[in-house]
């Protein structure tokens, strides 16, 4: 659905984006996470050729965008809808209007411009505030007018470019749980950029994270979380938790396809008792749950004891609450 | 006594002198801001669209424009009458009057109100600009469906500015032969040492200021709500 390679960009003289590979499929929510100022946003308007870049490639559709001219860039951007942090909707016209103003550029007969805003701003759940003005609505109301007007020339595509930054987490969730809609029944392919790792939890299926411009790790999410790798660890932070001397950090992970508690009991009988749980909680995903188990052991069984996971199936590692990438400094 | 009401002539000048200065003075003003907000709507367009922050920079079709309209917005407004008093024969056949008035003052006009149009342009949300091209609109769709529209209460207030600054001009025409209300103060008021006639046209004047400033704001708060 959505190819980039190799993509490059800079700005004057500094690297936004290096070396870009990413592959979004049909009907999928993608996420795409990193620090502020890392590219994300740069990334998702190269993909409706909002910027351009200097080399590299993005197909979308089987259609590459660096061949396109205006007339047929501004055709292809038909089908590619996309929402902002601040909503960008225009102030001095009515939420009708606002979602009716794509249509209108593309010329449709005004009774079907009418008839089309009115479902979708139905569809959002604003069927009684057609006639307000933006300045009236709340930060999600007005984020739900944008993803009507997003909706309204029936794109392939959502881009989503810090949706729901601006959002308190309650109403995050009321989009989310939208746009997880519009993802299934009408079947639109999500991308979406943010720092906010709740979201890529909620409804992505698959993530990139973005690091010093290029993408450190992609995979499905639960995978990402599950192996932790030290570019997820920088944006999220690290446990703090640490183990008392001679014992050793455990991280076990028990996933429902593999794990369950018969082979937790197989751990713990291993372990004849000499260990201690510091925390435990299960994690949640969009496509699945697992628990997630810190504990420690004697320092000289840590070896054993990975051992004895990985013969039944658990997920585990040794366990330091320092970054990888930062060392011990 | 300060004002002499005793020889004022104030009262019997009203309805022949006074009262059609009112109206050639409207006139000059009205016509003035008409053309110069054509004019410079189209100038501002065309600043706004080829600045380097517009939706299609080019810097030397900006920069050309720019320095045209630097350049008249530097003669003060008394000399352009003067200056171009040839070419407003060539227009409107003579360079007295209040006709001949409204051509060099449409010509400083324009450019004030370009520029004004011009930052008002510029100031609308980039994101609005962005979300605009993400579904597809042209750049023209953009300036006349997006830019103009989120920037009219904005606009509003300059014209408004730029009307009452332009008022004040319409009165320095009169200085050279345009007539109207800067010219009466001048030959009927200063020059006959007739003060209350003077200040009269003065007070005139400001409540014309307060009429312009009242019904901006009025249409301002129309076109914000």
């Amino acid at each position: 659905m959505i190819k980039v390679q190799n993509l490059c960009k800079s700005y004057k003289n500094s690297r936004v984006l290096s070396d870009i590979n990413l592959h979004v499929q049909r009907g999928e929510i993608f996420g795409i996470v990193g620090q502020s100022g890392a590219g994300k946003s740069t990334l998702l308007r190269c993909i409706n050729g909002l910027e351009s870049f200097e080399s590299g490639k993005v197909i979308v559709n089987d259609t590459d965008i660096a061949g396109l001219n205006e007339t047929a860039m501004r055709q292809f951007r038909r089908k590619i809808g996309m929402i902002f942090q601040n909503f960008a909707l225009l102030n001095r016209k009515t939420v009708l209007d606002n979602v009716m103003l794509p249509m209108e550029c593309w010329h449709y007969p005004q009774v079907e411009r009418r008839k089309k805003a009115e479902e979708l701003l139905a569809l959002v759940g604003l069927a009684d505030k057609l006639g307000s003005l933006p300045h009236e609505l709340s930060g999600g109301q007005k984020q739900r007018v944008a993803i009507a007007r997003a909706l309204t020339l029936e794109p392939d595509i959502l881009l989503c470019d810090e949706a729901t930054s601006a959002l308190d987490p309650a109403i995050t969730q009321s989009i989310l749980e939208l746009l997880r809609d519009v993802n299934r029944q009408m079947g639109i392919t999500i991308l979406m950029v943010t720092h906010d790792m709740a979201v890529i939890k909620t409804i992505c299926t698959r993530m990139a994270i973005i690091t010093g411009n290029r993408i450190a790790t992609t995979g499905r999410v639960s995978d990402v979380f599950l192996a932790e790798p030290a570019e997820l660890r920088e944006l999220v932070g690290y446990k703090e938790i640490y183990a008392p001397a001679g014992r050793s950090l455990l991280r076990v992970a028990l996933r429902e396809s593999v794990g369950g508690p018969a082979s937790l009991y197989e751990l713990f009988a291993f372990l004849k008792g000499d260990f201690s749980i510091v925390s435990a909680n299960i994690e949640q995903f969009e496509s699945e749950s697992y628990g997630l188990l810190y504990l420690h052991v004697a320092a000289e069984q840590l070896e054993q004891t990975v051992h004895c996971c990985q013969q039944h199936g658990i997920e585990c590692s040794a366990y330091s609450p320092e970054s990888p990438a930062r060392g011990n400094g | 006594m300060f004002f002499n009401l005793a020889n004022t002539r104030l009262f019997e000048y009203l309805p022949e002198i006074i009262l059609p200065a009112i109206g050639s003075t409207l006139v000059m003003l009205f016509f003035s801001m008409v053309l110069g907000l054509v004019i410079g709507t189209i100038v501002a367009v065309v600043l706004a669209t080829t600045s380097p922050f517009g939706l299609k920079p080019n810097s030397k079709i900006n920069k050309t424009v720019g320095f045209a309209v630097n350049m008249i917005r530097s003669f003060p407004v008394i000399i352009l009458i003067v200056a171009i008093s040839p070419v407003t024969r060539a227009l409107v056949g003579t360079s007295i009057g209040e006709k001949a008035a409204i051509v060099p003052l449409t010509l400083a006009a324009f450019p004030v109100i370009a520029r004004y149009m011009e930052a008002s342009l510029l100031e609308v949300d980039r994101n609005v600009i962005l979300a605009a091209r993400s579904f597809g609109a042209s750049n023209s769709q953009i300036m006349f469906k997006v830019l103009f529209t989120e920037a009219l209460p904005s606009i509003v207030s300059g014209l408004t500015t730029t009307t009452i600054l332009f008022l004040a001009s319409t009165t320095l025409a009169g200085a050279v032969g345009a007539g109207g209300l800067g010219a009466v103060a001048l030959t009927f008021g200063y020059q006959r040492f007739d003060d209350v006639m003077m200040y009269a046209i003065v007070i005139i004047l400001f409540v014309m200021v307060l009429a312009i400033q009242g019904i901006g704001e009025l249409i301002y708060k129309k076109v914000k709500e």
